[in-house]
């Protein structure tokens, strides 16, 4: 009966109801009360309307809603700054560490190499060796040949 | 329910508020009267309004327009409404007994004196109480919306013969109702 009172059925299952139908009162009676009980009070059922402070609630979630997605500019901006100053560990650790490690081993060079390295310069870019006059003494040339300077030479 | 045009739908699916508000003043009634129905309290209906909005916003641009949007909104509507139901079952029908008992107290001077449309709502409100929630959620689209089985399986997400189950008890119920009305005239 349900498929027949909501315009479901169909072919040959639809012909033998209404053919009954058409011959026995009780099941056209029963058909009728059904309908009215089942059908008839929900046809005159009106539309409802929510109340005004509905729309108001949702235009204010909505409003949230679009404020978390596009957050103050200064709040982009201290998110922005704290994403490019954010530590990335190996990314930053590693040069880091390695300016570090360079900033205590190169000025552990030991002083002797440190003079030996200015003898090769002193020698190969200016010029300087051992024979030059530069470091004759003038007790040599015939300096002063005081007490003091032979002291101090 | 108004026909909205594709332009509203994505434009709203774009963001804009007009755009939704639009959208909101064309389904709104029918969003609501079937919540109403299906939850038989106005303040729950409205709630459940509001979610189903809310929703709607949230997935508009996930909804793809070659699909039938009164579709999508029957099955977000019924399906709010049926989870507020389950959830606040116990709650509910403790206040609607209380709401019975109340209006038990008013209705006979004005009941026999007229019969206005807000007599026919509650006659409605009354034969839809007798249903559970599912049964009630069936009644609703097939009685007052005019769904027809495959778009009332859609809307619900259950099959054909579950609906057709679920309408032939909702009926037998109604029936019921009606002879015991008939018995105490």
């Amino acid at each position: 009966m349900t498929d027949y009172l909501d315009g479901e059925m169909q072919g040959e299952a639809l012909k033998t109801v209404e053919t009954h139908l058409a011959q026995c009162s009780a099941c056209r009676q029963f058909v009728e009360d059904l309908k009215q009980a089942v059908a008839t009070p929900f046809k005159e059922a009106e539309e409802k309307t929510p109340s005004e402070r509905v729309w108001a609630n949702i235009r204010e979630s909505i409003l949230q809603e679009q404020l978390k997605r596009k957050p103050a500019v200064p709040e982009r901006l201290l998110d922005f700054l704290g994403r490019v100053f954010q530590p990335k560990p190996l990314a930053v650790l590693v040069p880091v560490m390695a300016v570090i490690l360079l900033a205590v081993f190169l000025p552990l060079q030991s002083p002797v190499q440190k003079y030996e390295d200015a003898g090769i310069y002193l020698v190969q870019e200016l010029g300087i060796t051992g024979d030059s006059d530069y470091f004759e003494s003038d007790i040599e040339n015939g300096g002063l040949g005081t007490v003091v300077e032979e002291f101090f030479m | 329910m108004k026909e909205i045009p594709d332009v509203v739908l994505e434009e709203a699916a774009g963001g804009s508020l007009a755009a939704f508000e639009e959208i909101y003043k064309s389904a709104s009634g029918f969003v609501y009267s079937v919540a109403l129905r299906v939850i038989q309290d106005r303040a729950d209906a409205e709630e459940v309004t509001q979610d189903v909005f809310i929703k709607v916003y949230k997935h508009l641009s996930s909804f793809e327009s070659r699909s039938s949007f009164k579709t999508w909104l029957y099955r977000i509507t019924v399906n709010t409404a049926l989870n507020y139901t389950k959830k606040i079952q116990k709650e509910r029908l403790r206040r609607r007994n209380d709401e019975r008992i109340l209006e038990n107290q008013e209705v006979p001077a004005e009941a026999e004196n007229r019969l206005d449309q807000e007599d026919k709502e509650k006659a409605v409100q009354v034969l839809l109480s007798t249903l559970n929630p599912d049964q009630r959620a069936c009644i609703v689209l097939r009685e007052i919306e005019g769904l027809d089985y495959a778009q009332i399986a859609s809307a619900l997400g259950i099959n054909l013969n579950t609906v057709r189950s679920r309408l032939k008890r909702a009926r037998e119920a109604l029936m019921a109702q009606a002879r015991k009305g008939v018995m105490k005239k």
